[in-house]
């Protein structure tokens, strides 16, 4: 008998005699992980045997992904030699494709801390083996989204100007500035999600050590840090866990909140509103939480974890999807019925512009994808369970999303005050190529994490397998869930 | 030596406007301005820091166009500061003008995001000068590499140069003695230009026209850019 | 005496708090038994008391630095730079807030971190004994004792059960806060500052001439200029050039020619030599060389061409419209038009 079978986790309980009991404990172990022990050694190997190898599919996708991200920099290379004018911007139209996907990736970078800190902290049991992928997700949106300042910025090399920091020259950047507010929240939001991953991940990473060999156990050996997991490390990683959870969650909202007040702080008609706030912060976990599904959806696939993520956390991410699609909705009438009502020339005729003018297609392909497909397909409990039908939903949520920024940016800075001052846009060649370069880049840093470093947290599902058991009511056996 | 306060003013009667564009042409010849091809201007990348604002109206046979010259309206409470992330767009209180600070712009373009008039511009590509035409450049001024916002400044180069010729001889400045490139060389001098805190200036008695009015005034900007109603042809 | 660390292995925390009651009665302290797990069981499970938290309080210092360079990125630049900017105050309150709130929660949370770690001693260099199944979900407990006490700690283990015993000599404690670690560490974040305020204080120069200082137009006191076409019109009496009042000429009186004759030494004799033949020191450096004042070639201008030469300059001869005034030019004029021979 090998050691695993010899010690079973002590807190399975054993299956009762009554047939009817032990098929309603068999469905349950089913349904819940928590609820379905298996040998910790059996759990770390699952983890930890699609670190070790890499077929044929994933070294395809590598070489894809790296060859589009070879694209992204040879572009942005050669637009900065060559100046600005090669994309579609023009007067009025000052930002465009980047400024979307800046917003963008920074919107889909806030589901991660949403689901492992703000759902840690109430106490929602399905974040357990989804909360680092989905911090991962944050991760890298952010760092892609960093990339985009710098590319639209018309003297990239002159980019240590917005930089606050002492020198020769005495400059400092203007805290005036909303873009300034921007890069002082990002950089706290990304920062502070980075190291708030990294403390979650210690015994993970103790775990991968003590069960790899060779160049991989050095290298986990460095990164894990001597964690031996003593109760004093536990207590001060929970104090730790803690302090970030209570304190990236206000800086989450802040985060989206600041990114909209580059729009509302602008006296451009369309974007002048009080309500940017809240309304890019709902979109902004809304998109996210459709980024999280999908990945999800691809890694469970991919590397055969169906054991870790199961049909209730996709229930889960469902209906907070639902629940964020109808915000959306609300926060987006709002937006729509005020300068509807109130008839301001040039408010009119940017709804005019949307709802049936040249970009009227984008318009309802975005209000398609965010709210009537979210509402008719998310109320059945057979889709909300359905990784595929899922991965659609949140596709087409992610193309509605970013055809929001998209409608946004471009499409309304063409209507101003002044009507000679008007115009369009067009796409150009150069920013469609850096925004496939952006989401290959945010593919390929996923795709390489996932090789690196373990992607399901499986101290805290062991953890909830600790905490939750079965308890018998009359007839059925009901899970029951400690608190502390 | 203290230099006193100044409140430029620029007064464009659009009855004398006849809408010959010479302002336009002055502005590119004394500031550097590059001129671009047509494809450029198609695309939407035209340059001119002045230029005028033109309207069609009525119907075939009577056509005719509504025009307003246009240029940075040097608002005292001008909405492209504050956003601007490097401190390149700042406000001179004593000359109450919107300085543009070409070397610190990195090229966010935030200014003329916020900017109501649209009258900021920015600098696609590296401008073509081909020679001989770098021998027509002003010294006085910059010539802008790609990357960098710009607008009409009051041609304040020619400001300074008559403040301190009139330091150096001892005297107050004369009104009429700054004037702006496009000032200078209007036909039917529509566009005057003046100190209005001068209360015998030009400018200072054309303010309380009854026909004066600002563009977009409504947003509080407070421009100092004022126009004077007139004739059919005027937009306001 | 040396220390022996012994360990055991549990798979149920029952009898790891019973092992731990049992070491406590042998005289073993608290704090030389450590128990190791890869689930967060709490310290009430085990029967320990909870250890103090001492983390809130480096969150709270955390904050406090975070509110300090808060103050200065807002408060201190506004008042470094009292620009004036779209008619708000020098230091406008709602980015101040927003400022306040973003760098004292990232200072929180980067204390925080790094109080964890060095609260937890990570990283932990020092072998301790430790067992590798412990990540598969069983229970270390560890005892350090003295040598004559190891029997007894074993027998203890035995007897409830644990499963992988194992002893060691244990390692003495000499550096238990990781001070060399931090220091190391600090140290290379200080040559990395000091690399980067090298090149920040320019002591560094990086020759990458971007700022637009190298100037297409042609600057006053460069040449050559092109010479005025074959069919210009020469201009006679008041001079009219562009961004100048017209200017009279200055008659030629005794105190204009004394004064013209002051003015042409120090501007003009250095190529166009004393007498005005072109054989200044400087002349040498120049291809053509610069012009014979005194020949009928310069003579036959009218007034108010020699003027526009000294204003506008003419081939590698620069304008001297910056140094002159027009009187004074029109002075110089006056001594050009007395050296004719």
């Amino acid at each position: 008998m090998s050691d695993s079978e010899k010690y079973p986790p002590v807190w399975r309980r054993p299956a009762p005699e009554d047939p009817a009991l032990a098929s309603q404990m068999e469905h349950a172990a089913r349904e819940h992980l928590t609820l379905d022990p298996r040998y910790p050694q059996e759990m770390d190997q699952t983890m930890l045997r699609p670190m070790a190898r890499s077929g044929r599919m994933f070294w395809l996708v590598f070489v894809i992904l790296s060859g589009l991200v070879i694209m992204l920099f040879t572009t942005w290379l050669y637009q900065m030699i060559w100046g600005l004018g090669i994309t579609g911007l023009n007067r009025p139209v000052m930002w465009m494709l980047y400024i979307a996907n800046f917003v963008y990736f920074i919107g889909i970078g806030h589901a991660g801390t949403f689901i492992s800190a703000a759902l840690r902290v109430l106490k929602f049991e399905f974040r357990r083996p989804i909360s680092r992928a989905a911090e991962t997700v944050t991760v890298f949106a952010l760092l892609t989204a960093s990339l985009f300042p710098l590319i639209h910025i018309g003297r990239a090399w002159k980019f240590y100007y917005l930089i606050p920091f002492p020198n020769q020259r005495q400059l400092w950047p203007s805290y005036h500035s909303p873009l300034i507010w921007d890069a002082t929240a990002i950089f706290t939001y990304l920062s502070c999600s980075i190291l708030f991953a990294y403390i979650g991940m210690l015994p993970d990473l103790a775990m991968a050590r003590d069960h790899t060999t060779g160049w991989r156990q050095r290298f986990f050996k460095a990164v894990a840090l001597g964690w031996r997991g003593t109760t004093k490390e536990w207590a001060n990683q929970e104090t730790a866990l803690n302090v970030f959870s209570y304190a990236i969650i206000p800086v989450m909202f802040s985060v989206h909140t600041i990114v909209s007040w580059d729009f509302a702080m602008a006296l451009q008609p369309g974007w002048h509103s009080t309500i940017f706030g809240p309304y890019f912060v709902v979109g902004a976990l809304f998109s996210g939480a459709g980024a999280v599904i999908m990945v999800l959806a691809v890694i469970r696939k991919a590397m055969h974890l169906e054991y870790f993520i199961r049909k209730e956390h996709f229930a889960g991410m469902a209906m907070f999807l639902l629940i964020l699609s109808l915000t959306w909705d609300y926060f987006y009438f709002n937006d729509f019925i005020v300068p509807w009502y109130g008839q301001d020339p040039v408010e009119k005729t940017l709804t005019v512009l949307l709802t049936s003018g040249r970009w009227s297609v984008l318009f309802w392909l975005m209000i398609f994808s965010n709210t009537i497909l979210p509402a008719a397909t998310l109320w059945s409990k057979r889709v909300r369970t359905s990784p595929l039908a899922l991965f659609i939903i949140g596709a087409f949520i992610q193309v509605g999303m970013w055809l929001e920024r998209f409608i946004i940016i471009p499409v309304t800075l063409g209507q101003n005050w002044l009507p000679f001052d008007w115009g369009t846009y067009t796409l150009h060649l150069p920013e469609a190529l850096i925004t496939i370069g952006a989401f290959s880049f945010f593919g390929l840093m996923y795709l390489l994490f996932t090789r690196f470093f373990p992607v399901i947290p499986v101290w805290e599902v062991l953890e909830g397998q600790l905490l939750q058991t079965v308890r018998r009511i009359g007839r059925a056996l009901v899970p029951s869930r400690t608190e502390e | 030596m203290e230099l006193p306060n100044r409140k430029w003013t620029l007064v464009v009667d659009l009855d004398k406007c006849t809408g010959c564009s010479a302002c336009v042409i002055a502005c590119h010849a004394e500031n550097n301005v590059p001129i671009h091809t047509d494809r450029e201007v198609a695309q939407g990348h035209a340059m001119h820091w002045m230029h005028l604002q033109r309207y069609w109206d009525g119907e075939y046979p009577n056509v005719y166009a509504r025009f307003i010259p246009t240029m940075c309206q040097q608002c005292s409470r001008a909405p492209c500061e504050p956003v601007c992330p490097v401190y390149a767009a700042v406000h001179s209180e004593r000359e109450s003008l919107n300085l543009q600070v070409y070397n610190r712009c990195v090229g966010t373009r935030y200014c003329q995001n916020n900017d109501p008039y649209k009258v900021r511009f920015f600098n696609f590509f590296d401008p073509p000068f081909e020679p001989p035409l770098d021998q027509q450049l002003n010294p006085d001024v910059t010539v802008r590499s790609a990357g960098v916002m710009e607008k009409c400044t009051f041609c304040v180069q020619r400001i300074r140069r008559a403040e301190e010729r009139a330091l150096v001889e001892n005297r107050p400045l004369r009104d009429g003695e700054v004037t702006p490139a496009c000032v200078q060389t209007c036909p039917p001098s529509a566009l005057i230009f003046g100190d209005l805190n001068d209360p015998n200036s030009q400018v200072a008695g054309l303010v309380t026209n009854p026909r004066r009015f600002r563009l977009l005034e409504e947003l509080g900007t407070e421009p100092s850019v004022y126009y004077l109603k007139g004739g059919k042809s005027y937009v306001g | 005496m040396p220390e022996y660390e012994v360990i055991g292995l549990f798979h149920d925390p029952t009898p790891a708090a019973d092992v731990l009651e049992q070491l406590r009665g042998l005289g073993v302290p608290d704090e030389k038994t450590t128990v190791m797990s890869h689930i967060p069981y709490k310290p009430g499970m085990l029967g320990i008391r909870p250890a103090r938290k001492r983390l809130g309080r480096v969150a709270l210092l955390g904050a406090i630095l975070g509110i300090s360079l808060a103050t200065f990125l807002s408060v201190g630049i506004f008042l470094l730079y009292p620009l004036i900017q779209g008619g708000q105050g020098i230091v406008p309150v709602p980015p101040t807030l927003i400022v306040y709130f973003e760098v004292t929660m990232l200072g929180t949370m980067w204390v925080t971190f790094f109080g964890f770690l060095l609260v937890n001693r990570l990283p932990r260099f020092r072998t301790h004994l430790y067992d590798p199944h412990i990540t598969e979900g069983h229970i270390g407990v560890v005892a350090q004792v003295d040598e004559d006490q190891v029997g007894r700690v074993e027998e203890i283990l035995k007897t409830n059960g644990a499963h992988h015993t194992n002893r060691a000599e244990a390692v003495p404690a000499t550096d238990p806060w990781n001070t060399r670690f931090w220091l190391i560490t600090a140290g290379l974040v200080g040559v990395a500052t000091i690399i980067v305020v090298l090149f920040v204080y320019d002591i560094v120069r990086i020759p990458f001439p971007t700022n637009m200082a190298d100037q297409p137009s042609i600057a006053y006191e460069q040449g050559p200029r092109l010479a005025a076409p074959a069919a210009a019109i020469p201009v006679q009496g008041p001079v009219l050039i562009a961004d100048q009042p017209a200017t009279e000429p200055v008659a030629a009186t005794p105190d204009s020619l004394q004064r013209g004759q002051v003015l042409f030494g120090i501007n003009c004799v250095v190529c166009h030599g004393q007498t005005g033949v072109g054989n200044g020191t400087l002349s040498g450096f120049f291809t053509p060389k610069p012009f014979d004042l005194t020949s009928a070639a310069v003579q036959n201008l009218s007034d108010a061409e020699i003027f526009l030469v000294i204003t506008q300059g003419r081939g590698a001869m620069p304008s001297l419209a910056e140094n002159l005034s027009p009187v004074e030019r029109w002075d110089v004029v006056n001594h050009v038009r007395s050296l004719k021979k």
